[in-house]
Formats: structure tokens, sequence, C-alpha cells
């Protein structure tokens, strides 16, 4: 609840003194010349105002064309008319422009094309990653429609959609607008009630496709291939119409998504007003440690500069309890702003869908000034420009970065974003490397839509929708070949798998048909795992208090472990692993519990080596390679850890089955030589490796668009496989999703960013900023990673060689598995 | 890769086989399937290639197969044609029965004399007024499993009509799914040259799964401009009070007098066909007798069900089945509709004629229908009665429509604020009890509040 308040600022107060700034550059001018905070800024960056770049409206409909006239856009921006003449040539298009540069309009005017040329037969099919996103298109849509004054529909089909509209939503729904979710697991198992949409169905339209990475794109891209079929079936041939945030390769993006060449879009025509961007990094408090100020408590300092009644300010922070920490500060400190209470608003998913329709709407008249937010304000909702962003720690990705700094903007107006590095590798960087985010885009989305599980999972869900056939020799190969999903080699051979193994398909001469009393795509999620996941009961009252993923479940429900939900602490007594069951029971902890755990990497095969020599001889100096994997991880035992002290009160063995997982992985190993010249000496060198293995792991994200926890870590001294120092770094997707080749090409780009940050870094002796505090890695673990991190980054080229071990020996090696140890 | 390279590394991948399991586990898996190896077979009921099969399902098939003792059978089910379309072929089976066919303890040409009429109130749909129940199809589907959807596949269909004196049943049947196409043409041709569509449950089932299988197939669909009886919703209408369940097998024993032997439930129909195309030993043999013994049920049900306003069959013997839960069945179907309240109180106090102990409920039911249809009087009585010889919610329901009606019907004051004060101290009891649900304490705590201030005044009022 906020405190009354008296409704009528005086004159001569605050907020009255507030409104008289000279916005937003006024803002830039006092912060730099602030006496504490200016010198936390590590960089300012200008980006001058840019200008519209139209063109000509294609050729459209006359009817068309007249609204387009009548709402004022008798020209388009060039990217939008690029898109549209596009799409009117039949060809699939991706548009990957900034936020906020009228994409919609660009798949808006093909689609109502369509339907004016047909004569209200054509249908199209929306994907939104969003219920709001879809929500917001389906009125804009519709304000078209009417406007076109035809007997058109465009509905949303969602969980919500009650059973009575869905029929008429079916039959008669020109646009249908879903999400992945419903489509994979409502209307693609369904399509014989839907063939009305598919009889013609002319666009499959899908925003934000940046969002479709990992195992959730991958099997998006399966659900595609799979609605392709359904289409093909019934006779239609759709085009994509697919928008993104930049990207760094899109049209790459687009082939693996779906599955064939897009005409790529990229060149912005839209205007910008004058931005300016800054870095603020919390000063050192204890520069031994590298420790620095908390960045939450950082903005507070900051938001008085950056508040004010005559501007509206935008807060993202990456956690939810950082956002209603954050307003209550501000609500508290509003007064001093010259702001009332209730113009600072807190925003977040979990609050009632009326009252965060009733914030947008606050934001958009203008009569809410400040707004403290999650990611729920990245995407697409309509809030209308802002004045300053505040980013409280960098968000994991650059489309984030860019979403959450493209809310601000007017026209005509300068803008500002802050970024508040916190202590972590990735916004060090950035605090000395802001061109990393205007340059072009960096990131690679590992998207692999091939994943043998993934695939296999897919390929059940498409089994039952319609049946598979292999042609005998289309492309007079002389091999048989199953058309229209992708061209993983193994389609016949999975079909196979699950007629004769799973018992789920029936194959009768060269055609798959489905056999099983089940409905698969129950059963197949979209993002992972689920099924595995494992589920915490109160032992009390026998209700689920929690869940945890497969992998983790043994480092944090095994027997003894101190279960945390909101500051409860629950002690867990009993782990049924094979019922994926913990049952916990409420105790009062003065302790938490922190598992150890031995993960042992296995190489099953290597696909792909790049080795640098000694400048002197033939003999190698480090190499990088790719292979895939075989990793055991076992859970040894838990420490239990005082709160606040952190003094270790105990340790227990834990004894459960290990975790098991096949992937791809990335490895890096150094010669014996080398390792002895950098000073990996015995003693400290295990720390300085594991060291910077870390580092680099954590620095990562910035070339992948993944997050740390997404790649799993192994670090040994003396590999028995390579027989030498190797970092192992690995795709925690069982079958991988690319993300082990992606940081085999770009391993360059991640050292140099990692050495970068160790050297960038204040701390003595190492931090949790960069290579870990000096009780992990050792007095020597920073100066030792550093050297070995810069003996990397330089030297001369490495080149491709055959991806075998030295001695001939390895293959038997490698099928023979390790002991672990403990 | 070669293909057991591939098995192996799917295997492994989707954790379908655990690579390396504990020893705990290990221990309770051989446990497991130790026990698994003991389950009895007998003979009819051991697969002969069972080995090939995955354990998991294995162990599901075999724990299943102990229910049956019916026998199995290898290849296409006996008396089975081939029949061709342009859209290809497929099976059926047509069998012929004698309208004088006894099911049950009714002869199959008994439908003739259902009453039009009957049907059309029973089932509330005036668009059976024009279906004949000797032109109509009588229908009945087998499928691969309930939840529909593109990979559910109908592979045995069953239409019965009347063909000159005699009922013909053809049953229409899949040898694999690509014949589904084919046969659903015939399907749908067979139903559109009939008056109309007679089944249990299938306006929720049956027709939706043959209805999006057509779409699928580009097969226009017969269904849309057809009456369509639904035996289930009358059934359950008049009779489920006096039965376990609402299953057409309860139906026909119960009203029919149908016992069927050696039955193999409907769930095993999948696995027979799954079997089936497996080339394993199948009991389909079964599933077609199930089916047909299901369509035979439908034309006795449809000629039972035809005549429960009657309540006799044609030759004027009395109607068999459950007569008070009849009659209480039409009361409360009638009372439904203002315009039939007349003829619910006739069912009801026939209901009450026919059962000594009818229940509070029925005789609150006649109460109601009595202040409804303006006989005040007599309702008053009733809840009398119904309030003071019990402490429950539906003596609460009288004590309220008393006051209601001392008030509206008598419009008298001072008994109509005892007969709320009665109602307050029952409230009372049934409060301390915990009788009541918090929802219904407040509804009659809100109504007893108002009407007694109401009361108060209109008193008032009249004394000034």
């Amino acid at each position: 609840m906020s405190p009354p308040i008296d409704p009528r600022p005086e004159a001569g107060s605050e907020r009255h003194a507030r409104r008289t700034g000279a916005g937003v550059d006024g803002i830039v001018r006092r912060l730099r010349a602030h006496a504490e905070l200016g010198a936390c800024f590590t960089t300012w960056h200008r980006t001058p105002a840019r200008p519209a770049r139209v063109a000509e409206l294609p050729d459209l409909h006359p009817a068309l064309r007249a609204q387009f006239e009548r709402r004022g856009m008798g020209e388009l921006f060039t990217h939008q008319v690029e898109a549209i003449e596009h799409a009117l040539a039949g060809r699939d298009v991706l548009i990957a422009t900034p936020t906020a540069s009228g994409k919609t309009l660009a798949y808006t005017a093909p689609v109502l094309q369509s339907l004016l040329e047909s004569d209200g037969a054509a249908r199209s099919l929306w994907m939104f990653p969003t219920k709001a996103l879809s929500q917001d298109q389906s009125r804009s849509l519709n304000g078209w429609i009417e406007a076109l004054e035809r007997d058109w529909h465009s509905y949303t089909y969602d969980g919500d959609t009650p059973p009575s509209v869905r029929r008429t939503l079916r039959d008669r729904g020109h646009i249908v607008l879903t999400n992945p979710w419903m489509l994979h697991s409502g209307i693609l198992p369904n399509h014989g009630k839907w063939s009305e949409l598919f009889r013609d169905l002319r666009y499959i339209v899908i925003d934000e496709v940046h969002t479709l990475s990992g195992v959730f794109g991958s099997s998006v891209a399966n659900v595609l291939r799979r609605l392709v079929r359904i289409a093909r079936h019934y006779g239609s041939d759709p085009r994509f119409l697919l928008s993104s945030a930049t990207l760094r390769d899109p049209a790459g993006h687009a082939r693996r998504l779906i599955g064939r060449d897009a005409a790529i879009v990229e060149e912005d025509g839209s205007p910008a007003g004058e931005r300016v961007f800054g870095v603020y990094e919390p000063p050192l408090v204890q520069p031994v440690a590298g420790m620095r100020a908390n960045a939450l408590e950082e903005v507070r300092r900051l938001a008085p500069e950056l508040c004010g009644p005559s501007h509206q300010t935008i807060f993202f922070c990456n956690r939810r309890t950082a956002v209603e920490v954050l307003t209550r500060y501000l609500k508290e400190a509003a007064p001093r702003m010259g702001l009332l209470p209730e113009e600072v608003r807190g925003y977040r998913g979990g609050y009632l869908p009326l009252m965060r329709r009733e914030i947008e709407a606050g934001l958009k008249d203008g009569s809410i000034k400040v707004v403290v937010s999650t990611n729920a304000l990245e995407l697409g909702i309509d809030i209308g420009a802002l004045d300053v962003a505040v980013l409280v720690g960098y968000p994991g990705s650059q489309a984030s970065f860019w979403q959450r700094a493209g809310r601000v903007g007017r026209r005509g107006k300068t803008s500002l974003a802050v970024l508040v590095a916190r202590s972590d590798p990735i916004d060090q960087y950035l605090a000395h490397h802001p061109e990393y985010l205007f340059g072009k885009a960096q990131e690679t989305l590992g998207l692999d839509p091939d994943n043998l599980v993934i695939l296999s999972e897919q390929l059940k869900c498409a089994a039952f929708e319609l049946p598979f056939e292999a042609l005998a020799d289309p492309d007079g190969s002389g091999r048989s070949r199953i058309e229209g999903f992708g061209d993983s080699p193994h389609l016949a051979g999975i079909l196979d798998y699950l007629a004769e193994e799973g018992g789920l398909l029936y194959r009768k001469d060269a055609r798959w048909f489905w056999a099983a009393d089940a409905y698969p795509a129950q059963d197949v999620s979209l993002a992972g795992n689920e099924p595995d996941n494992v589920l915490v009961f109160d032992a009390e009252t026998n209700k689920a208090i929690g869940e945890i993923d497969r992998e983790h479940s043994i480092t944090s429900v095994h027997e003894g472990a101190i279960y945390q939900v909101e500051g409860e602490t629950y002690k867990v007594e009993r782990f049924d692993y094979e019922n994926r069951r913990a049952y916990a029971r409420r105790v009062a902890s003065d302790y938490f519990t922190e598992a150890e755990t031995d993960t042992e990497v296995r190489l099953l095969r290597l696909e792909e080596k790049r080795a640098r020599r000694v400048a002197s001889g033939t003999q190698e100096d480090w190499a990088v390679w790719r292979g895939e994997v075989h990793v055991t991880t076992v859970a040894t035992q838990y420490k239990k850890i005082r709160f606040y002290t952190r003094e270790s009160v105990g340790a227990e063995d834990i004894h459960l089955p290990p975790e098991e997982l096949d992937t791809e992985a990335f490895v890096l190993t150094v010669s014996e030589a080398t390792a002895q010249t950098l000073g990996l000496t015995v003693g400290n060198r295990a720390a300085a490796w594991r060291g910077a293995g870390r580092l680099l792991r954590r620095v990562a994200p910035l070339f992948l668009r993944c997050q740390p926890s997404d790649l799993g870590l192994s670090t040994e001294v003396r590999s028995r496989t390579f027989g030498s120092p190797a970092v192992y770094i690995y795709d925690r997707v069982p079958g991988s999703v690319g993300l082990g080749a992606a940081l085999f090409r770009d391993h360059r780009e991640v050292v140099a960013a990692a050495l970068d940050v160790v050297q960038g870094c204040a701390c003595q002796e190492g931090c949790p900023a960069c290579v870990g505090p000096v009780e992990e890695v050792g007095a020597l673990g920073k100066e030792t990673a550093a050297a070995l991190l810069g003996y990397l980054a330089g030297g001369g080229e490495l080149v491709d060689c055959e991806p075998t071990l030295r001695t001939g020996e390895e293959k038997a090696d490698l099928a023979e598995p390790e002991p672990l140890r403990g | 890769m070669a293909d057991e390279e591939l098995f192996d590394k799917l295997r492994r991948l989707r954790r379908e086989v655990p690579p390396e399991l504990g020893p705990a586990l290990e221990a309770r898996r051989r446990a497991a399937a130790a026990r698994s190896e003991q389950a009895p077979t007998d003979e009819h009921v051991a697969r002969d290639d069972a080995e090939g099969m995955p354990t998991w399902l294995r162990q599901r098939l075999s724990s299943k197969r102990a229910h049956g003792r019916v026998a199995c059978s290898h290849g296409v089910p006996e008396d089975c044609c081939e029949e061709r379309r342009s859209e290809g072929s497929y099976l059926a089976r047509i069998k012929r029965f004698s309208g004088d066919h006894c099911h049950g303890h009714f002869r199959l040409e008994e439908c003739a004399h259902a009453a039009s009429d009957t049907l059309v109130r029973i089932a509330r749909d005036p668009a059976l007024a024009d279906l004949e129940l000797e032109r109509a199809v009588y229908l009945d589907i087998e499928t691969t499993g309930l939840s529909g959807g593109a990979g559910t596949v109908p592979f045995l269909v069953a239409l019965g009509s009347f063909v000159g004196g005699s009922f013909e049943l053809w049953q229409g049947f899949l040898r694999d799914p690509s014949e589904e196409r084919a046969m659903l043409a015939e399907v749908a041709e067979r139903v559109a040259a009939s008056s109309g569509i007679v089944s249990f449950f299938g306006k929720s089932f049956d027709r939706h799964r043959l209805e999006d299988k057509m779409r699928l197939h580009g097969v226009t669909s017969p269904f849309v401009d057809l009456p369509h009886l639904d035996l289930y919703h009358p059934f359950v209408r008049l009779y489920r009070s006096a039965t376990e369940d609402g299953r057409l097998q309860t139906a026909e024993r119960v009203l029919c007098g149908v016992e069927r032997e050696d039955d193999l439930p409907g769930s095993f129909a999948p696995e027979a066909w799954f079997d089936f195309l497996g080339n394993r030993a199948h009991r389909l043999e079964a599933v077609f007798r199930h089916n047909e013994d299901d369509v035979l049920s439908l034309v006795v049900l449809a000629a039972h069900l035809g005549r429960s306003l009657h309540e006799t069959r044609a030759d004027g013997r009395a109607l068999p089945g459950p007569q008070a839960a009849r009659a209480q069945g039409l009361a409360k179907h009638f009372a439904r509709v203002p315009s039939e309240r007349e003829e619910a109180l006739l069912w009801v106090r026939r209901a009450r004629a026919r059962d000594a102990h009818s229940s509070r409920e029925l005789r609150l039911l006649e109460a109601d229908l009595l202040r409804l249809t303006g006989q005040s009087l007599a309702a008053l009585e009733l809840y009398e009665g119904l309030r003071d010889e019990a402490n429950d919610v539906l003596a609460l329901r009288a004590a309220l429509e008393l006051a209601k009606l001392e008030e509206h019907a008598r419009r008298d004051f001072e008994a109509a604020l005892t007969a709320v004060a009665a109602a307050r101290t029952l409230l009372e009891v049934l409060v301390a009890t915990s009788a009541l649900r918090p929802s219904e304490r407040r509804r009659a705590e809100a109504e007893l509040g108002r009407r007694s201030e109401r009361l108060l005044r209109k008193r008032s009022c009249e004394s000034a």
C-alpha cells in the first residue's frame, strides 16, 4: 500500500523545480559533472539521430492502398517495402530489424493482400511467443479488417479460448493467432478439425524468431516441419513471414528454422532520435578482493538523477524480487525526485492482467513516470516510447539488451540508456567494451532440429498426424529418401526404431503408420525433459512445494539436503529416485547444504581439430577440438554450511546413481611443454586451469545465445585421453543443439574476451567477476590464468588437423570407461 | 551410422535403456523382472513372439491378458470379403438377422413401434421427428484409442440397417491404416443414404472420430444434415438413479435383458488390432462380436426407450426395467420445462406410488411442482411434512419455501414470521452439525434476514 499523498505539490517544491529540467540532455550533463557518480561511468556513447528512409508503396490492391493512404502511410520505410515486395513475389522473408521499426506492418500487408485477392479464401496462421502479444496483434488486425469493410475474422486460439468459440474459429478464422504450444499439442494433432485452415493456408507468420533457439527453438523448427507437411497434405504451400531482432546470421537461422532459404531484410529504414548510452561501474569497496558496490544499491543512488516529473524512466531488473525491492526504494524516494509514489510502479509476470493493462495504459498516457520491470516489458507490448532506460545488469543477450534499451527514444528527442554493471565477467567486459553492443550482432543461436532426441520425439508426433513414406529413389542417387522432414540421414532409422523398439509405429513396405493408443503431443514437451523433473513434496502435508530438473536433482534433493523455498528451509528425508519424487520436512535449519560432484567426460568420437604448432618445430603447442562425449556426473558428498558465517559444520556422503549425458563438447588442450612454460606447475595448476575454464564458460554467452548454465564444464590437469591438460565445455542438452560447434568456431573471440576480463579486473588475486575468488583459484591463480589466456590469445594462426589422437590405441581407450574418483 | 549403432545411440539418448544404473536400482529392476516372469499365462493367452517386444510393453500386455479368456486367432478375421472402390479397398463382413431375432428380451423389429414423439421428447431434439428407426443406420465404431486426433484410427465401423424384413449388419474393417480413406468413403455413402443415425454416446465420440477423419481424407461428412438419436442421454436421464453407471452394457442388461457371453471389453480393441497389424495372434474375432452386440443393443434399446411414455410394449406387455426410477427420471426431465410441469407432476405421483419409501427429494420436487402450478395449499402441507420430519438440507429448503408461501400466497405475515423463526432454528442446528456448505449457509442467512425485515415492515404497516 502506498502512503497517502498530498496531491498538490507546492510551487517551489522539488516537483516544481524539476519540471524545468533540460530533458535527457540535461540529465546527461548533470551526471557527467556529478562529483561521485560521474567518475563511475566508464563509457559514454552517442548515436546521432537518423532520418527515415522511405519508399513508395508496393503494388497493392486498391482497397488496401487506400487504407494505407488514409492512415497517412503513402510511403513506407524502405525495409517494410522490401519485405512486402519479397512476400508478394512468393518468397519466404525474414525481417531482422530492431524493435519498433514497424515489422508488424510488413507482414500484415501481404496477408491482407492475399485475402483481398482471393476474396476471403486465403488463410494465415500467426505465432507469437507470448499470449499478450497475440492479443495486441489481434486487435490491430481487426482494425484493418474493419476499415476494409470485409467479413473476415481474426481469432486468438490459446488455452483460454472457450470451447464454444473454437469451432467457429476453426471453420471461419481467416487469421488464426496462436503460440507454438497450441500448435504443437492442439492444432496439428487434430488437423482434421482444422482442415478449413489448412486447405488454403498462404502464410505462416512468426514473430520474434530470435527467441527460437536451444531445445525450444529446435523443437519449434520440427513443429514447423509438421505444419508444412500437413498444409501440403491439404494441397497448400504456405510461405513464411518471419521477424526478429537483429541477428548475427539471419540467413542461417532462417534456414535451420524453416528448412529453406528466406529473403533477408535487415537494412532498417525507420528514423531514430539521438541516443546516449552510458555504462556505470559501481565503485570498488574492497580493492584487494575486487569487490564492487551492489548494483541495486547503486541504482538507488542514481535514481534521483534519472527520474523526474517531466520524463519517463524504466528500470529493468533480471529477477522478480529485485523488481519488488527497487520499486519500494523508489516509491519511498519519490518525493525527493519530485514524484508522487503512485507515479512509480512495479511490473512483472504474476501481476493480475487487469493491473498490468492499467500500468501499460498509464505508461502510454504519461501518468506513470517510473516503472520497474522484469523482462515482462521487454517483448513488444505497446507502452509507447519512454525517455530513460536503466538496465540493472546485462540481460544475457544482445537481443534482450536492445529490446530493453529500445523502450526509449521518442521521435526528435534524445534518449538515454544506462547499463549498471554487476560483478559478473560479462558485465565487466561490457563496461570496457561498449563497441560489442554497438557493433554488429555477435551471438550465434544454437539451433539443431536434427538433434536425435528432439527429432525422434517430434517424429512421434508427426507420425501420429500423417504416415511417413520413403520414396524409392527420388534424386537418382540410388538411395531411398523421406521427404518433407529435413535432411537428417537418420529419418528412416528413427522411424524403424520407433516401430521396433517403441512399438509405436507400424511399418508396411516403405510406409510408417502411427499404431498406438496414445496422443504423443501430450507427452512431448517443446522445452526439454520435463517428465524427468523431480517433484518435491512436503512430507507432512504431502503437497508439492517445488520442482527441480533431472540433472540438478542429485545435488539439491539428495537425502539430507536442505531445500529452500522462499526463505523456508526443508530437510529432504527421502528421495524416491525412480519415481522422481523427493519428500522434505520443514525444519528450522541454521545451515544450508552444498553438494560436490565429480564429473567425467569420456570422448566418444572426435569430429574436428585445429592446432597451433610451436614456432620452432613440428610439435603441437595447443589445440581445440570438437567431438561427441559421454558425461557422467556423480554427486559425491555434501557439506553443511552455516548461514552467514559460511562455517562448515560437517559433511556426509551422497548415494545416488550417476547422471549420464551424451552430447557434444568443445575441448581445449595445451601441450605439456607449454603448460610448463606458462607456470602451470604442480600445486597451483589445477586451480588456475579451472579458473581459466570457468571464465571461458562464463563469457561464452557473449557469442552464443545461451546462459552459462546451459554449458557444462570439466577440467583435467592431465587428461588420460589427451595426455595433457584439457578443458571440456559441453552442451548440456542431451544430443546437443550446437553450442559445442559454435564454441569451436568462435573460440578465439571467447578467449580474447576472457583475457580482457581478467586483465581489466580491479581485483588483485581473483574475484567472482573474473576467474573466481582467491579461496578457489589460489594466490597465483589469477596471474597464471591471465598468462595462459594471454598466451592462447596471442601468436600465430591455428590450422586444421586430422581429428585423431596421436597414438593408435586410443580407439580402444575411448570405449573403456574410466573409473570415477570418490 | 548403421542401424544398430543408431538404435544404441537412441536408446541411450532417449534414456530408454538406462546406461548404468546404481546397484540399488538394478536390484529392484531384477526383482520386478522376476515377478513378471512368474505371472500366470494360459495357453490361449501366451503370445508366440513375445520375445521381440520391449519389456514394458510385454509387461503391460501380459497383465491385461490375465483378465480375458478369449481365444486368439491369426490372420484376417473370418467371413470378411474385400470391398473395392475407386479410393481403394478394405474388408467388410456382412451378417443378416431376421426381424424376429431376439437380442435379450426384445425382437429387433420391435423398434418399428417406438413412438417418434416419445423419442423427440425424451431426447429433447425436434429434428428426431424425421428419424424413422426402420430407415436409420445404427452406428458403432472401434478405434485405436479414446483420445481422438489424427493418429486415432477407427479400424472397425459397424453400420446396421433394416433391409426388407431383416436387419443387415455391415462391419467395415481396415487391414492397415492406408485403407482408411476408402472405407470412410463407403461409410459416408451408407450413412448419407439413411434417414438418420442411432448411436450410444456417438454424438460425443463416434461421430467426431469419423468426421475428423473424413475431413482429413477429403470425404464429405454425411452427419451435418441428418437427425442423430444418441441413446446415452435419454437412458441416463431416465434410469441413471437406478443403475451403477451409464454404459451401454448396463443399459442393455437392465432394460432389455441382454446378457453377453465372453465379452471382450472395448478397451482391449486397440491391442487386438495392433496385434493383427504386427502379425501376431490377436483377438479381433472377439472385437467383431463385441461391436456386433453393441449395434444389436442399439436397436433394442431404441425400441425400449421409444416406449418410455407408454410404459408398455407394442403387444401390451409391461415395459421391463426399473419403473420407479423411470417415473422419477421422467418427472425430473419434464420439471425443467414450464409447459411440461403438469406432466411432471403426474410422473412424480407415479414415482411415489411405485416406491413407498420414496425419497424426500422426490417429495420436495412434488411440492415445488405443486407450488409452481398454483396449488399452494397442497404444496404447503408437503413442505411442512418435509421440514418437520428431519434435520437436513432439504428440510431447510422446505422451511424457506414455507416462509415464502405464507408471505406471498397466504399473505399471513404472522405465520410467515413463525416460519422464518422455524427456519432460523433449523439453520442453527445444521450449522452446529456442519451439514451446510458455507455458501449455502450464507445464502440462507441472507434470505432469512431480508424476509424477516420485510415481514416486520409489512406487519407494522398492516397494524397501522
